[in-house]
């Protein structure tokens, strides 16, 4: 067996409602290997969020049209029932969301919260569980680990929540951690701490990342390989640096000029991408960019163009029929 | 053009809420219909078929359903649905009366309580709080016997300890409103207090207010129906459900239409009310928007 | 360097027992747009709030052209108006946009009804609302429509000082540059004096003429954009830069100032001396004793700290 973490092969989300079918994915297939970090950027409505929760097993069956294949560390998770998909969470792969108050109970103390996650290994005494509990308070750098146990998520700030949320992610030694914008919600001194303490976990346990994020600066310097995604379709993905410095497509571009930046001295205004979000009902049968895009041609609008890499930079795929570099597309 | 999101797709119980929302329901049809045609009813058709609840006849006393006598005849004679009708005037009179004029008291008041806080928010709570503190039940039989038995009293019994619970609820639904930042904007523009109130907060909170206001129309029933099987409501010889219920207890075993026929009235016209008022509810709890 | 068209001048708010903000001074001038960056809790919001006139002042006071205004002064509403961060929710859910773009309009008693309506459909044009979006109520348009809407409804008294509280804190990256862009529009074309209230320092350092910095309810460092986001002095504002990801994946990536774990945790406010002793790595027993007050290290640029950071 190679050493593929997650696997992913046109996987395509629909959601019933009352004005239509929305399709948040739309036939995304990528892969992960052990260790491997990577980030999914996107704006709202471009199916990050989705993406990950349907790669995790999250997405309720009854709530929404999911076709196409998710292995995860060797299991179908779309194949599996509720209660196989259970015992995966924690063990496999497990989730940090963006809210960390929402995911720890507000009364227990956050002791026993982590240390029923490392019991999920029945194996483990309580009396091991609740030690191995303080232990991964101090793994995740919180001062003071031995009274902080007995603490409960609201006398915590949001900075320590999210750590007490991920020793409870990394309590049962997962493959892989799936972050759901694990920092939009904190200060931006308290995001540094916790994206170095994510960069370190990865380092020291080659625990796999998925990050998903709006914040293309928090992919830039916490991940390896990132996927541009737009309308529910991946639009570029490659190695961080190359996509980032050489965009192919088109919205990665726009994208990269429309964020503010600091880096620039003297005053330069971001540069707006025109028109509104992507309608996801009824998409068109061409480029879902196409609407925004000044280099765009009939060819757009009629095409999706396919993923293909870039000639000397196999990694790097990008889907695009005018794309920004001078490139030959296959 | 609205713009069909991600996150609106992935909570479908909303999508389907929010549609169910806009369709009339069954239960919303069919408690409007039963309103309406006891409105109707009670206006038009003691003219239509010459009824009168007043009209005496020891002949055709307690006999049931007849051809001239629908849904049969009293102790006295008197036309059961003569009489259900005209109880009816007097049950949606008094109920609708006392809660419009509790609410035209008890919204502003708890309106200002909430915008303003401070002293006056201080002194309408205490009044509120003393008035609550005694058994709503208890506190309009105290009153009704102590002013006499009339209309006007009887509307009067039950405004008293109703209008507080509509300052109280104006209240809480105003302080949650002025917290937003839309009440802050129209500060920020100047806009005088008197203006905030009425276009920014009012419109915010009607659909709540309309919800329990239309529970209350059926709790005023019910504690007029209370008074006058006491004896302590509408004075003889009007038609009261209460009092008709009261004056048939004793023909029960074999003239039960004599009880049935008001109490089903009764139940019917409450639960037409707290069915409408659950639809009105749900539209206040998903924010009102439409 | 002009007199300011409007400033606070030594302003404090008490939240109960607590002091939110201590000692702030901001000026505004015409044509410029000053930022006020902070974290969680460092009081930038309720400076705003209080130049707004929204919450009362415990100590110091508003001055409007040289003149000290009271929170319920008349002009104060006629010249200083307001961008709030969440744009659908800045606007009443039962009226349509038009409408309320148009009360300010009514509010000061400014033309007819029908006169009203047309000057509020041009304002809202210039902004890039159409007729047909502006009849709309709010839920039913975007996030960066419904703020252009707030920047229509904010401008249409042609007021001289715009506060802005996150205006695109809610927005996607895409739309945030187009809202961006129009503020910049309404600073030249109408000169107006604006305070622009972010916690991302990027989009501070692109927009913003000058910088303030905020941390638990004190201004710690105040200079011109460019020099606060590359040439930091004091040490907060350091950590602060630092902790931002940049695109910029070939610069070294080596952190000068990291706060430490628990930053969060800290309540500076208690503390006598700087508020940023607990936390600061510089720090000395002086610190802990008063407060530093801020000096002008640099034309323009002041810091308040016994010990500024020197690259």
């Amino acid at each position: 067996m190679t050493d593929s973490l997650l696997s992913i092969r046109d996987l395509v989300v629909e959601f019933p409602t009352p004005a239509g079918t929305v399709r948040a994915v739309d036939h995304v297939s990528l892969d992960l290997r052990q260790g491997e970090r990577l980030g999914i950027v996107g704006e709202s409505g471009s199916g990050k969020s989705v993406l990950a929760r349907t790669a995790m097993g999250l997405t309720r069956t009854r709530a929404a049209r999911v076709s196409g294949e998710v292995v995860l560390a060797g299991h179908r998770v779309l194949d599996l029932g509720e209660r196989r998909r259970r015992a995966l969470w924690g063990r496999e792969v497990a989730m940090v969301f963006q809210d960390p108050l929402s995911a720890l109970h507000p009364i227990t103390p956050v002791g026993e919260q982590i240390a029923e996650a490392v019991r999920r290994d029945p194996t483990v005494s309580r009396k091991r569980a609740a030690a191995r509990a303080v232990e991964l308070l101090e793994t995740v750098g919180i001062p003071l680990a031995a009274r902080r146990v007995h603490a409960r998520a609201h006398e915590l700030s949001g900075g320590m929540r999210q750590r007490v949320a991920i020793a409870m992610a990394i309590a049962s030694r997962p493959k892989l951690i799936i972050a759901d914008e694990p920092t939009t919600a904190l200060d931006v001194t308290v995001q540094a701490r916790i994206l170095d303490l994510f960069d370190e976990l990865c380092r020291e346990f080659g625990i796999g990342l998925i990050m998903v994020s709006h914040d293309l600066g928090v992919v830039g310097q916490h991940t390896d390989q990132v996927a541009v995604m737009y309308a529910g379709r991946i639009a570029e993905r490659g190695p961080v640096a190359d996509v980032f410095t050489r965009p192919g497509m088109r919205y990665t571009s726009a994208l990269m000029a429309a964020i503010p930046r600091r880096d620039t001295t003297g005053q330069s205004l971001p540069r707006p991408i025109p028109g509104l979000p992507p309608n996801l009902l009824d998409p068109p049968p061409g480029c879902r960019f196409e609407p925004r895009c000044g280099y765009a041609s009939a060819r757009c609008r009629e095409e999706q163009p396919p993923l293909l890499p870039m000639t000397g930079a196999a990694t790097h795929e990008y889907a695009c029929w005018h794309p920004g570099i001078r490139e030959v597309v296959a | 053009m609205t713009v069909a999101t991600v996150e609106q797709a992935e909570r479908p119980a909303a999508a389907v809420a929010k549609k169910a929302r806009r369709r009339w329901r069954v239960t919303d049809v069919l408690s409007l219909a039963w309103l309406v045609a006891l409105a109707l009813g009670m206006l038009l058709l003691p003219t239509l078929l010459g009824l009168d609840d007043q009209k005496t006849s020891a002949a055709e006393r307690l006999s049931g359903p007849t051809g001239a006598h629908w849904l049969g005849t009293d102790n006295y004679g008197r036309d059961l649905l003569a009489r259900a009708l005209g109880g009816a005037r007097i049950s949606l009179l008094i109920g609708f009366g006392s809660v419009a004029v509790a609410a035209l008291i008890g919204v502003p008041l708890g309106m200002l309580a909430g915008y303003l806080r401070g002293r006056l928010d201080a002194t309408v709570s205490f009044v509120v709080d003393v008035i609550l503190a005694f058994p709503g039940l208890i506190l309009a039989l105290a009153l009704a016997s102590f002013l006499g038995a009339s209309i006007a009293n009887v509307m009067i019994a039950i405004l008293v300890p109703m209008a507080p619970v509509f300052v109280r609820l104006a209240k809480a639904q105003t302080m949650s409103v002025a917290g937003r930042e839309y009440v802050e904007a129209s500060q920020v523009i100047g806009t005088p207090t008197r203006s905030i109130l009425r276009r920014d907060v009012l419109p915010n909170i009607r659909e709540a207010i309309l919800a329990y206001g239309l529970v209350s129309v059926g709790t005023a029933i019910l504690i007029e129906g209370g008074l006058s099987f006491l004896g302590m409501g509408v004075p003889q010889p009007q038609p009261t459900w209460g009092g008709m219920i009261n004056a048939g207890r004793v023909y029960l075993a074999n003239d039960p239409l004599l009880v049935v026929v008001p109490a089903a009235f009764m139940l019917l016209t409450i639960l037409s009310l707290n069915l409408l008022a659950d639809r009105f509810m749900s539209d206040a709890a998903a924010g009102g928007a439409r | 360097m002009t007199a300011p068209v409007f400033a606070l001048e030594d302003g404090s708010v008490r939240y109960g027992g607590a002091e939110a903000v201590s000692r702030v001074s901001i000026e505004l001038r015409r044509g410029e747009i000053l930022g006020l960056v902070g974290e969680s809790g460092c009081g930038k919001t309720t400076t705003a709030k209080a130049m707004l006139g929204l919450v009362p002042l415990s100590a110091g006071r508003l001055v409007l052209h040289g003149t000290p205004v009271g929170v319920k002064d008349r002009r104060l509403r006629a010249s200083v108006q307001a961008i709030f961060q969440n744009p659908a929710a800045s606007f009443n859910p039962k009226r349509s946009l038009l409408d309320s773009v148009a009360e300010p309009l009514r509010v000061h008693g400014r033309g007819t009804p029908e006169e009203r309506r047309r000057h509020a459909l041009a304002e809202l044009d210039r902004v890039g609302i159409t007729e047909q979006m502006a009849g709309r109520r709010p839920r039913e348009v975007s996030g960066g429509q419904c703020q252009r809407a707030a920047i229509a409804r904010a401008t249409i008294l042609r007021p001289e000082v715009l506060v802005c509280d996150e205006p695109v804190s809610a927005l996607d990256v895409s739309i945030q540059a187009q809202i961006l862009e129009l503020l910049a529009e309404l600073r030249s074309e109408q000169g107006l004096a604006m305070l622009f209230i972010s916690h991302d320092l990027s989009v501070v350092a692109s927009l913003c003429d000058r910088t303030a910095v905020m941390y638990a309810g004190r201004v710690v460092e105040q200079g011109s954009a460019g020099a606060v986001a590359h040439d930091p002095r004091h040490p907060y504002t350091v950590a602060l830069q630092d902790a931002v990801p940049t695109l910029d994946t070939s610069a070294p990536r080596e952190a000068r100032i990291r706060t430490a774990v628990g930053a969060d945790d800290v309540d500076g406010r208690a503390l006598p001396g700087c508020r940023f002793a607990a936390l600061c790595p510089s720090v000395t027993p002086e610190c802990t004793t008063s407060p530093p007050v801020l000096r002008e290290l640099a034309p323009r640029q002041e810091v308040a700290c016994l010990h500024p950071y020197s690259p």
